[in-house]
């Protein structure tokens, strides 16, 4: 049987690795405050590309598992370049680029398409690499500790990260028992086989842990302690203030070049439109024949 | 013998309900996939928590389901957090108002809520996402977007569809879970005995093929 991870970080002594997760949280915010207004594909790429360049700087393991993530993110960008190609969300007047058989792709559409592409990348896999780099009970601690968001909260918070690995192995266990009994590996019927005795098993483990909660005073007052302790240091201070005003400081320029209005008009080769549009076309075709395949051909049992 | 029951669900119960039924949310949509189901389900233990403990449980639950599917599966369905949430509190207080208590009344919560959610996650598709997330639901929007619909009609059309089954199905696969419940989490809500599966499968399938139908008619004959 495969082994299931129980998270997503990966150990590490790179300088994201020793940042305190909430110096992480505002990095985060600032390219979150940065990304979502902006409405330039090349400089969101620029961004994008920047993520990953930063996630090699993390080592060789980090890298690989953030390129995993953005696999995960491939599909929703090619949709959405392909979507507004060919039917522009954005407000007419349009300035048709080409054609595509029956399909028109605008210049507008163009633009706007790749800058979701391009948000959606950035923004993934810069959050990703920032799960991948941080322990999740260090980010639910710190935010309890100095935050002071609610104990109940991060404790649910904290024990659905670490239920779902491992109710994942036991569904892999419990499909593979189902189906050596010879129950059908598809439909409705096989779903309800197989999910009402993995919430049986669910809800015995909620029993216990319930008990052990109870048992060790959950919910009294006074200081909690942790098992992994984690400093915030002057580095940290200094980087989180940092990221923060640089976040309002870009935005404020991005807001004096006039990169936040999608009505603008743009201009781009009429050549790289076609490139771009087909691209955006084969990649949404590739994903939606890969999906309907797995949704037909029957996998395993 | 008259059974005796805690005024109020105890917190540790509530600190240990949740995370399990989120962690059942993200394995329900991580299961539709093995099975080839052409719906979600991933709404199913925020529904249980919503019927049990309290519309606003149902919101951390719903919330916290997202972050993890975000985590642990495709970050896109982070700004969803706000559908499973707004699911919660509607199947929450419908129950609350007796709605669970009989198939007919059940199964008008699933199919409300079905319209309920999607109105949310419409304007999360397209001013978010420009319309596109990716999912196998796209094909039917760039059909409706083909026919002549604009944007957020077509994410709606090729939406409700697929939340339609979905949304019945949940409902009707949290009140089986329920009936397994102790009877100290399930007594503040009248829910009806669970009906068999199939039923539950034909009625699901019934309310989507009629609302592709309809959609279809439209398209065809121009209908309303």
């Amino acid at each position: 049987m495969s082994t299931v991870q129980l998270t997503f970080y990966i150990p590490g002594n790179s300088v994201l690795h020793r940042l305190n997760p909430l110096t992480k949280l505002a990095l985060v915010l600032a390219f979150l405050m940065i990304c979502f207004p902006l409405m330039h594909p090349l400089y969101l790429f620029l961004m994008f590309f920047a993520s990953l360049g930063l996630a090699a700087l993390c080592g060789r393991r980090v890298f690989r598992r953030v390129l995993l993530g953005v696999v995960v993110l491939l599909p929703a960008a090619f949709a959405m370049a392909m979507f507004q190609c060919f039917w522009t969300a954005v407000p007419p007047p349009w300035r048709v680029a080409c054609h595509l058989g029956p399909l028109r792709v605008t210049y507008e559409g163009l633009w706007y398409g790749y800058v979701f592409a391009g948000r959606i990348l950035a923004m993934g896999t810069f959050t990703f690499l920032m799960v991948v780099v941080t322990h999740p009970s260090d980010l639910f601690g710190e935010l309890r500790e100095r935050l002071k968001l609610p104990y109940t909260f991060c404790f649910m918070a904290l024990a659905s990260l670490q239920f779902i690995p491992i109710l994942w192995r036991e569904a892999t266990v419990i499909i593979s028992a189902q189906q050596s009994r010879g129950l059908p590996a598809r439909g409705f019927q096989a779903f309800l086989a197989n999910f009402i005795p993995l919430f049986a098993s669910a809800w015995e483990r909620a029993r216990v842990l319930a008990m052990s909660l109870e048992a060790r005073a959950f919910g009294s007052s006074g200081k909690k302690t942790r098992l992994r302790e984690v400093p915030f240091t002057l580095t940290d201070k200094v980087v989180s203030v940092a990221s923060l005003v640089l976040g309002a400081v870009i935005l404020y320029i991005e807001y004096l070049n006039n990169w936040f209005n999608f009505m603008r008009t743009y201009w781009i080769d009429p050549t790289l439109a076609l490139v771009l549009a087909l691209t955006a076309l084969n990649g949404f075709i590739a994903f939606m024949v890969y999906f309907l395949v797995r949704l037909v051909v029957p996998t395993g049992g | 013998m008259a059974v005796s029951v805690p005024e109020r669900v105890p917190t540790s119960y509530i600190a240990a309900l949740i995370p399990v039924a989120t962690a059942i949310n993200v394995i329900g949509g991580w299961l539709v996939n093995i099975f080839h189901l052409p719906v979600f389900l991933d709404m199913i233990g925020t529904a249980v928590v919503a019927f049990t403990l309290s519309p606003w449980w149902a919101v951390v639950c719903g919330v916290l389901t997202n972050i993890a599917i975000a985590v642990f599966i495709n970050p896109v369905y982070l700004p969803f957090a706000a559908c499973n949430a707004v699911g919660g509190l509607y199947w929450g207080y419908l129950a609350r108002l007796g709605f669970a208590k009989d198939f007919p009344r059940l199964l008008f919560m699933g199919i409300t809520s079905a319209f309920v959610i999607t109105s949310v996650a419409v304007p999360i598709y397209v001013f978010v996402f420009g319309g596109a997330t990716g999912h196998f639901s796209d094909i039917m929007t760039a059909a409706f977007l083909q026919a002549g619909l604009a944007l957020p009609a077509a994410v709606f059309s090729s939406n409700i569809i697929v939340s339609l089954a979905d949304k019945v199905l949940s409902v009707f696969v949290a009140v089986a879970i329920i009936e397994a419940l102790p009877p100290a989490l399930k007594y503040r809500v009248e829910i009806m005995r669970a009906p068999p599966a199939r039923i539950a499968v034909y009625v699901a399938s019934g309310v989507a093929i009629s609302m592709a139908f309809l959609l279809i008619a439209k398209f065809i004959f121009g209908l309303w």
